[in-house]
């Protein structure tokens, strides 16, 4: 159980030059321990289980996925909040996998994350000066023009009042507050930034707002984004390409508008036909697949395909047989021994 | 604070030549905002007043005694009756209170009883007070650091903090006293300075796990917050975390708890003293002052009941002030 089997790491899937971050056989395993003093392992979390992937500079990955998928403990592998159980993480040709906090460091400077909650990623006890200006105190990073200039720019970049630099976080709307973590994370012009559901803490108007500063943003420093997400709309809408996730495994990776529009693996299937469709017409016709049962636990994941426990399409080979992450078709990928095209929205 | 925060919320839907005309609103940190607070706090406000004042008598006594005319050491011989077994001549319930002696004297001595209450305040407070920063400081650093890096260290840490808990400190230090009060002496801490640096040192150190839990348990739900993981992501170390991220959000509990602990550790010496293992005379603290009252009970009431309002007063209006804080600095309580 606690040897990851060698079968079960896919192929990377490869893409044209060099990407910026390749991610494969990604696993993270979160030992549960029972005893006070002599503690024994008893088994494993399997959050992350075997997850390859690629991002070119300047593009966005979608990870979408129920809770509990492993999709913000795949973005904390990435710039090693958290350590990797297997598997390996280049970025920029550079394997960051096991590297030391120290080796680390320079790297962070390429490396932003924004967080999910706008109220709990600022420090409530520092002025808004301070919290976007520690990219630079931290790395110890001279600008031209001060760092108390440079904190102002970025505020006004992100559409923030300049003016505002020694106000406190609690004097914000969350809106503004994820304007000021966006701020932060882009302080020392990073290539790549993980936005670990950024927007799902915020009022669907402000959600469009933040989604569309981002969007300018990556047009003007040529940003890599990992968009972390469960709102499958808010995915299409700032994706290229885009990998479902399941139980630690990615079920389906591919351009966004196949992905909605010529999903192949059941998972996705099901996925897409939860999202509601506007038209009353349209959404009467449709083929509605409803799971049953709950999610497996991530302890003790399903043999086999680890969804053949909800899947509408389950059979004996299933059980048996994990299904590899296959090319389907050109930048298609799927995990499923029964793959089928589906119009679902 | 209601006007900016209706202010900053219609920032977000502003269109962006509006930028820049708030100017001159100036950013109110939590430490302003909560001292607005206290300042409208009409009991938070007499109990500052009181402690400020008790401190300035304590800082003031040379000053005050000179004044008065009157020393802690002096025997006023004629302020007693050595024909009554030397109980203070005249005054109200046989207390000896003068026009020279304004809280009477001390039976059997005639030493002057508010200079050896001002004096005893000097003692106790210094006695509490730098216990306090003792267990504050130790009690801040090991209890942040148990709960920021968890696992073997937080083990360690806590394990260490329950056995000092149950440790049954009154009679080690009963124990202990004359064998470290000997030490010292030989160290070159003579008599009174030392046994005052060893009550210090005992207090404070068998204080800080109290102190160290509270600390744990807050860093503990703090490090779960996000903005603990994005100073982690742009590079911060442990070091970094804990003083600059951490540290700051824990001042609130470390000032309200400090005042709590200020009355309970006054009254913990004072109780050493009367036990006669703290403090001993002639350097007078209010525990061997109530001490040596005790006998007197009877003939000579108020002597008991000076030192022993002195004490309440003082502790009472620690708790009251510490109570307050509490209120004013945390955002989730009553008010």
């Amino acid at each position: 159980m606690t040897t990851p089997s060698s079968t079960a790491t896919p192929e990377a899937p490869k893409q044209t030059g060099d990407p910026l971050l390749r991610v494969e056989g990604l696993r993270k395993y979160f030992p549960i321990k029972r005893g006070i003093i002599f503690q024994k392992k008893v088994g494993d979390v399997k959050a992350v289980d075997g997850v390859s992937f690629t991002v070119s500079s300047g593009e966005t990955l979608g990870l979408v996925g129920e809770s509990g998928c492993g999709k913000s403990t795949t973005g904390r592998l990435l710039n090693r909040l958290l350590e990797p159980t297997d598997g390996k993480v280049f970025f920029d040709g550079k394997d960051v996998s096991h590297i030391s906090a120290s080796d680390m460091r320079p790297l962070r400077r390429d490396i932003q994350m924004i967080f999910q909650d706008p109220y709990s990623s600022l420090n409530p006890r520092h002025n808004i000066g301070t919290i976007v200006g520690a990219p630079f105190r931290i790395q110890n990073i001279k600008t031209e023009q001060g760092v108390k200039r440079s904190v102002q720019e970025l505020l006004e970049r992100v559409g923030l009042n300049p003016e505002h630099y020694n106000r406190y976080p609690h004097e914000f709307s969350g809106g503004q507050r994820q304007r000021i973590g966006i701020a932060r994370a882009l302080a020392l012009r990073p290539k790549m930034i993980i936005c670990d559901e950024p927007v799902s803490a915020l009022d669907v108007s402000i959600q469009a707002q933040v989604i569309n500063l981002l969007e300018d943003l990556q047009n003007e420093f040529n940003l890599a984004y990992i968009f972390i997400a469960h709102d499958l709309s808010v995915v299409r809408h700032i994706s290229d390409r885009v990998a479902v996730m399941y139980l630690g495994k990615i079920m389906e990776l591919t351009d966004r508008d196949r992905l909605y529009q010529e999903p192949v693996n059941p998972y996705t299937h099901s996925l897409l036909s939860a999202v509601p469709v506007p038209d009353p017409h349209k959404e009467g016709r449709r083929e509605r697949i409803i799971l049953t049962g709950d999610l497996p636990s991530p302890v003790n994941p399903p043999s086999g395909c680890v969804f053949r426990t909800r899947c509408y399409k389950a059979q004996q080979k299933c059980k048996e047989e994990m299904p590899q992450l296959l090319e389907v078709a050109p930048g298609h990928w799927s995990a499923c021994h029964f793959p089928e095209e589906k119009q679902l929205i | 604070m209601t006007m900016s925060a209706g202010d900053t919320l219609t920032q977000d839907h502003a269109p962006v030549e509006d930028v820049g005309a708030h100017k001159g609103i100036e950013g109110r940190s939590l430490g302003q905002i909560a001292w607005f607070r206290l300042k409208h706090d009409k009991i938070a406000m007499l109990s500052m007043f009181m402690i400020i004042l008790i401190l300035l008598l304590a800082i003031l006594a040379p000053l005050i005694t000179k004044v008065l005319g009157v020393d802690p050491t002096t025997f006023y011989r004629a302020a007693v009756d050595p024909d009554k077994g030397f109980l203070p001549k005249g005054g109200p319930l046989g207390s000896g209170i003068s026009g020279d002696h304004l809280l009477g004297v001390e039976p059997g001595t005639g030493r002057d009883t508010l200079a050896r209450l001002l004096y005893g305040a000097r003692i106790s407070l210094l006695i509490a007070l730098s216990a306090t920063v003792v267990s504050v400081v130790i009690g801040t650093i090991l209890g942040a650091l148990a709960g920021y890096l968890g696992g073997k260290m937080d083990a360690f840490i806590s394990r260490l903090m329950d056995l000092l808990l149950a440790f049954p400190q009154l009679i080690l230090l009963i124990a202990m006293t004359p064998v470290f009060v000997t030490l010292l002496d030989q160290l070159g801490v003579p008599g009174t300075p030392g046994r005052v640096l060893y009550l210090i040192v005992f207090i404070g150190f068998f204080g800080w796990p109290y102190f160290g839990r509270i600390i744990r348990g807050q860093v503990l739900s703090l490090r779960e917050r996000e903005f603990v993981e994005a100073a982690r992501s742009l590079g911060a170390g442990t070091g970094h975390v804990l003083f600059r991220q951490l540290l700051p959000n824990l001042w609130a509990s470390i000032l309200v708890f400090s005042s709590l602990i200020i009355p309970t550790y006054i009254g913990t010496e004072a109780a050493l003293s009367f036990l006669g293992v703290g403090v001993v005379p002639p350097t007078p603290t209010w525990g061997n002052m109530l001490g040596d009252s005790v006998r007197y009970a009877r003939v000579d009431p108020l002597y008991l009941f000076i030192p022993g309002l002195a004490l309440f007063t003082v502790v009472l209006f620690f708790n009251l002030f510490g109570d307050a804080l509490r209120d004013v600095l945390d955002p989730r309580g009553s008010r």
